[in-house]
């Protein structure tokens, strides 16, 4: 039960004390003072939330299935660029051509897997340099 | 592929229609393409208006080579994939029955 005293003089509402013993209108305020704290944050948080939601599946379905489509397309015509003698003699392609083709797709699905590791590192170091910048800014900023 | 499968059924319908018109796009853009790559290759005198049997020849073998090119690619590019996904299945397998 409240006294005549202020709301600030209050045992229980000084922000100072232990928090394990509290009345119910302490914590409605310390509660909502983080919230508002939390949601000021979020606000300054440009860029990555902590609950984020990443691309719609149907899409990264349909992006992916694209990727795949320009990889196969740019494979086969570096390979038949790289590979196939310019004469066209003949109608058909030589046994040499054939195993030319065999290395020239493994090569390329090597070389596919590589870079995507290094772009993959690429975009960690981005995020992570990213985050740093706006945690200097939200330091800055409760200054 | 994984993004694939995760889909509800109703998406992966969708999926496949997207698939299909993707396909229908890309089977025309490469008939240009493969008309345009097989005339630079073949094609490179106009001292006569008409096309000559050695260039028509010359356009046709191309065309066929390039088809037989690109379904030997499209078999190896499978089995790579087909032993990419063996491999991360094992991966997977390994590390859970651990």
């Amino acid at each position: 039960t409240l006294s005549n005293k202020t709301l600030w003089e209050h045992p229980n509402l000084s922000r100072e004390k232990n928090t394990k013993e509290e009345s119910p209108a302490h914590t409605y305020q310390r509660k909502n003072k983080t919230t508002l704290r939390q949601n000021f944050n979020k606000m300054n948080f440009f860029g990555q939330k902590e609950e984020q939601k990443g691309p719609e599946p149907l899409f990264a379905a349909t992006t992916e299935m694209e990727m795949y489509t320009h990889l196969f397309n740019n494979m086969a015509s570096t390979c038949f660029a790289k590979c196939a003698s310019r004469k066209h003699k003949d109608a058909d392609i030589t046994l040499g051509e054939m195993s030319c083709v065999d290395r020239c797709v493994g090569k390329y699905v090597v070389a596919h897997e590589k870079v995507g590791l290094i772009l993959q590192k690429a975009n960690e170091s981005a995020i992570a340099q990213q985050k740093n910048l706006s945690e200097m800014q939200q330091t800055w900023g409760q200054k | 592929m994984d993004t694939a499968q995760a889909l509800p059924p109703h998406q992966q319908q969708q999926l496949m229609k997207n698939l299909q018109n993707m396909q229908l796009k890309d089977s025309l853009t490469m008939y240009n393409n493969l008309v345009d790559k097989c005339f630079n290759q073949c094609v490179y005198s106009f001292r006569s208006k008409s096309i000559d049997k050695y260039e028509t020849s010359c356009v046709e073998n191309c065309a066929s080579r390039y088809i037989k090119m690109t379904q030997r690619v499209g078999l190896r590019f499978a089995e790579h994939q087909a032993m990419q996904q063996k491999r991360m299945a094992d991966a997977v397998a390994a590390g859970a029955g651990k």
